[in-house]
């Protein structure tokens, strides 16, 4: 808190046409992510967690489109802005780092040539000598031994680890203010996952980026995030400080999450069913028919976004018409 | 006398005009009955590898696997066939191990068809309705396709294949890391309930502290093919003696804010080559506490408590051990 925020999304509307019927991929979704801080959005496949990623990025294609919304980034709308116009923003003011390292690497292109690309692309014509030494310190700013041999080789020659650290040296070689990770540790080894974290840490808080963390696992987000934004059906069902969130989960679906996690000698409290369709999208809560908390108002009215523990530090918003002290009583329990 | 006994199990893949792969090296291990072992390692650390040489899916180069007090690897052809009814497998992608044109009631059948070919069709029809009805689905699913279930109904259908020939022992090959957190959570409580009704013995393989905690009686911690340390889980999770599984365990992000984070316990590096093998022992090169002598004496494992098993040599480590090393502490959010 306290300093502007860097990004801002305001109800952002994406839908899919399909052959049967329009998909509401992300369903007046907002939040915002301040300078030094690392905001997590979590969810299962299928909540619109990835959608709502491209939507910010301008990469929502055809059959997809942005219908309503706002994405403020320093003030500037990305998505009232031309192909050429949000081409430049990423990259410059946006850094991506994908889940799979050697998806987003070009495995034809020596290392440094996709350096030098990236660079060239955004600041016009530059020597390779001069983008060869800017791209040798970013690679020794993520920690990778011996840059110079890298940048001579190919991406298939590196190892996960070493292969995701080229990656957030190329987000990073623009100096962004934004970075957004999809899953970027679900691929490596889970005693290298802490190193990239850490990395990625570093980078936001230190530098004074935001990061958007798009994660399944509720570890990453405990543990590295500020913030935590979690997504059901394509909608933001709760939002709030992690150590808020995490601790007293106001909404079912937030709370039945954290009880999946299995530990030893508790018995596994299953969330029954899945995400529905986002073609058919319930008349009610969308969550309803997997909630042992629903009542009758669940399965027609639909809820808004409301503050939930005032008392709180923080924001604290969720979408529920149930009581969030008898929410988070349930997660008590357990302790 | 345990349902299977395996010495000295070792396993190197040759490759044309390269360097052979040491994928297993001199793995020991007992399974009990109606116990559940994890081998727990990163990737490439011969886990999946072990698993298949057990089933016989692979040939080992030496060691001797020993199911029910019979050689397994004296059987012949349809000796080995017959004892595959005791010794079935659930794969890691549900739908990959699916034959997508068949229907969900022949997948399941087939074993049985295979093993008990003189069994009634009505019979038949009985096991596999029975079978679709322990794993949790519907017996009007068997018409149904591989491609039209969700990714938990299709490991659903690969534990009923599993299970109809009524095995003694079944391996487990990472069932729910394709699996969204909830879904994850209702198969495992599927394999625990299967395991308590029918005495079931699981060799569990996964890289997932949280799902081993929860479904092992006894741990492997597997790096670089060799077996580091092993045990009871209470032991080998609570007080673990090597610094490669105690790595492990710190690299673990508790989805819990109330706990206090786990103190790092960092590896340098990544895991090396597995054609050319350190001298001595195997996770020297990244090892954070490691004297000289690490390399010059035998790597053996050795009792370290009751049924505790551990190969460091200065074992029982101390926390003064790594805080000579260590150069941060708690992670992200937290520092």
């Amino acid at each position: 808190m306290g300093e502007t925020k860097l990004l801002d999304v305001r109800g952002v509307v994406a839908n899919y046409d399909s052959p049967r019927g329009v998909v509401k991929a992300v369903n007046a979704v907002s939040f915002s992510a301040d300078r030094r801080e690392m905001v997590g959005i979590v969810g299962e496949s299928g909540c619109g967690k990835s959608a709502t990623i491209r939507a910010l990025l301008g990469l929502i294609r055809p059959p997809g489109k942005v219908v309503e919304g706002e994405v403020l980034l320093d003030g500037q709308d990305l998505l009232k802005m031309t192909k050429k116009e949000i081409r430049q923003v990423r990259g410059d003011k946006i850094g991506f780092v994908a889940q799979n390292p050697f998806a987003a690497l070009n495995p034809i292109y020596k290392i440094h040539k996709q350096f030098h690309n990236v660079i060239r692309a955004h600041e016009g014509r530059s020597s390779s000598r001069s983008t060869r030494k800017r791209a040798v310190d970013m690679l020794t700013a993520v920690g990778i031994p011996g840059p110079e041999r890298i940048l001579d080789g190919y991406a298939h020659e590196l190892s996960g680890g070493m292969a995701q650290r080229v990656v957030i040296a190329l987000a990073l070689i623009l100096d962004p203010e934004l970075i957004v990770a999809d899953e970027p540790t679900t691929a490596l080894d889970v005693t290298i996952q802490r190193q990239i974290l850490d990395l990625l840490r570093r980078k936001t808080v230190d530098e004074g980026r935001s990061l958007l963390l798009v994660t399944h696992d509720l570890g990453v987000v405990a543990q590295y995030c500020d913030r935590v934004v979690v997504m059901y059906a394509g909608k933001v069902v709760e939002t709030g400080l992690v150590s808020e969130v995490f601790a007293r989960p106001a909404h079912p679906y937030t709370l039945g999450l954290l009880q999946s996690v299995p530990r030893r000698g508790l018995k596994v409290r299953t969330l029954g069913g899945r995400v529905p369709s986002l073609i058919d999208y319930p008349p009610g809560c969308a969550f309803a028919d997997r909630c042992v908390f629903a009542i009758d108002q669940c399965r027609e009215d639909i809820p808004e976004l409301r503050p939930a523990f005032p008392s709180g530090r923080g924001v604290r918003e969720v979408r529920c018409h149930v009581n969030e002290q008898e929410v988070c009583a349930d997660a008590a329990v357990d302790r | 006398m345990p349902l299977l006994t395996v010495r000295g199990l070792t396993k190197s893949f040759q490759r044309s005009g390269r360097d052979a792969v040491h994928a297993v090296n001199d793995v020991s291990f007992e399974i009990h009955h109606g116990e559940t072992l994890a081998l727990i390692g990163e990737s490439g650390s011969g886990k999946s590898t072990i698993g298949r040489l057990l089933l016989r899916l692979l040939e080992p180069d030496a060691g001797t696997i020993e199911f029910e007090g019979t050689d397994l690897l004296s059987l012949n052809n349809s000796a080995l066939r017959a004892m595959r009814a005791k010794m079935q497998v659930v794969f890691q992608e549900p739908y990959e191990s699916l034959n997508p044109k068949m229907r969900v009631g022949d997948i399941v059948a087939e074993p049985l068809q295979i093993h008990e070919p003189s069994m009634s069709r009505t019979d038949l029809r009985e096991r596999v309705r029975a079978t679709l009805e322990e794993v949790g689905l519907d017996a009007d699913q068997a018409e149904r396709f591989p491609r039209g279930l969700s990714g938990g109904q299709q490991q659903r259908v690969g534990i009923a294949r599993a299970l109809i020939t009524r095995p003694a022992l079944v391996v487990l090959d990472e069932p729910t890391s394709s699996l969204d957190l909830s879904v994850q959570a209702q198969i495992l409580e599927i394999l625990h309930d299967l395991q308590e009704a029918h005495g079931l013995s699981y060799l569990y393989i996964s890289h997932d502290l949280s799902t081993v905690s929860y479904l092992a009686h006894r741990v492997a911690v597997l790096y670089l093919g060799q077996i580091r340390e092993q045990g009871p889980l209470e032991a080998v999770v609570q007080n673990p003696q090597d610094p490669y599984t105690q790595a492990l365990l710190a690299a673990f992000l508790d989805p819990d804010v109330t706990v206090a984070p786990s103190r790092s316990r960092m590896l340098a590096g990544e895991i090396p080559d597995p054609t050319r093998l350190p001298e001595g022992c195997f996770l020297y090169g990244r090892c954070p506490v490691r004297v000289d002598r690490c390399c010059s004496e035998p790597s053996v494992l050795r009792l370290l408590g009751p049924k505790h098993y551990g190969r460091c040599i200065r074992a029982p480590l101390s926390d003064e051990d790594w805080n000579d090393t260590s150069d941060s502490n708690a992670p992200g959010r937290f520092s």
